[in-house]
């Protein structure tokens, strides 16, 4: 027996002895890049990801799309657009926008949550927030979340939408 | 020695298994875990990104062409075949190597696929943090990697993260990309980064 003891005392020491401390995990804020988001076939070459890592568009409106995955029963503080929103002559769609929207996974019904937008001309990045989130609780069983963002210009340059959320 | 006693080593053993397990790549494995999987996404290390997570840049959305059937995604006999696929790693962790797994069978060309970060505070300043290319001609599939991480330590929101491409032609096919990470809490975990006391304020000798 105590041979016994012996081989399972090792074994413990030698699984003591490794790195097993646990990492964080996933945490608030949520940040969907600009490489996440995928056009809605409407328009498929109406837009660019250039290399530097943001969606430009070509002069036209363009929709572009990326799925949310966030923890159920987690609480929706704010949304916030990452965007440079330069000069141009687009009139339909003037800004950089990004909606947070919720669907029903067992109908058609749509529900905005927030909605984020440039403002004016600028060559630096804006930071827009709206921290009045409707349907702001997370229910992964009953709804799925996705992002979308409205360009127009190649002077519209979207980064990223940071959703920041408490548990 | 009795078969009770070699079933309770048996049992011992089978435990701490899955503990030893090696993973593939073999440099750059880790044997953390994460302690919640709050997003849905991958819970260890490594983050796997499968070709199905790349799309068009829109520069010209027919030059690549998802291989459902075999998994992989292709360039086409069109110029371009830019993709991206965004990369989602939990805030503070490091970022200990890159890989990928491709098919190359084009001989006069090869291409690299970047592992890149950009800032969200300021405008088109983006960093290279890892790089796997391509090299030769050969049916078969092969890996390719990157060690060797500019930045590793992934900080949000103040950058987002992708992974990006652009498939020459027809026989250059991109199967997945593969990073590794680990923890990096503790007393490095605040803007010291580099492991020395060089930042800190005062050292007692």
């Amino acid at each position: 027996m105590k041979r016994l003891a012996g081989i399972i005392l090792g074994v413990v020491v030698a699984l003591t002895a490794l790195p097993t401390h646990a990492l964080e995990g996933y945490s608030s804020p949520m940040v969907v890049p600009a490489a996440a988001f995928h056009n809605d076939g409407e328009d498929p070459s109406g837009f660019f990801f250039h290399p530097d890592g943001y969606l430009e568009a070509n002069g036209s409106p363009v929709s572009m799309y990326a799925a949310v995955y966030l923890p159920d029963g987690a609480t929706v503080e704010s949304v916030t657009l990452k965007a440079v929103d330069g000069s141009d002559t687009c009139s339909a769609q003037a800004s950089v926008t990004a909606v947070l929207d919720r669907a029903s996974i067992s109908s058609e019904t749509i529900h905005q949550m927030a909605l984020v937008s440039t403002t004016g001309a600028s060559s630096t990045m804006q930071s827009p927030t709206d921290s009045t989130v409707f349907y702001e609780t997370i229910s992964n069983i009953h709804y799925r979340y996705y992002l979308r963002v409205l360009l127009c210009s190649a002077s519209h340059h979207f980064y990223s939408v940071e959703i920041n959320y408490s548990e | 020695m009795k078969h009770t006693q070699s079933f309770i080593v048996i049992l011992v053993l089978a435990a701490a298994v899955p503990t030893l397990a090696v993973a593939p790549d073999g440099e750059g494995r880790d044997d953390d875990s994460v302690a919640a999987n709050l997003n849905g996404f991958p819970a260890t290390s490594p983050l796997v990104i499968p070709a199905a997570a790349f799309a068009t840049n829109g520069d010209s959305p027919s030059s690549t062409n998802m291989i459902w059937y075999e998994g992989y995604i292709a360039g086409t006999a069109l110029a371009g075949g830019c993709i991206q696929a965004p990369v989602y790693l939990p805030d503070n962790t490091e970022i200990t190597s890159f890989y990928i797994s491709y098919i190359d069978e084009d001989g006069g060309q090869d291409f690299t696929v970047w592992l890149t970060r950009t800032t969200n505070t300021s405008v088109a300043a983006f960093l290279d943090l890892a790089t796997a290319s391509t090299t030769g001609s050969s049916p078969d599939v092969r890996t390719a990697w990157d060690t060797s991480i500019q930045e590793p330590i992934v900080q949000l929101p103040e950058y987002s993260y992708y992974v990006s491409t652009c498939l020459p032609s027809a026989s250059t096919k991109l199967i997945s990309a593969r990073i590794y990470f680990e923890s990096n809490d503790g007393i490095f975990a605040d803007g010291f980064e580099t492991g020395t006391t060089s930042n800190w304020t005062t050292v007692e000798p």
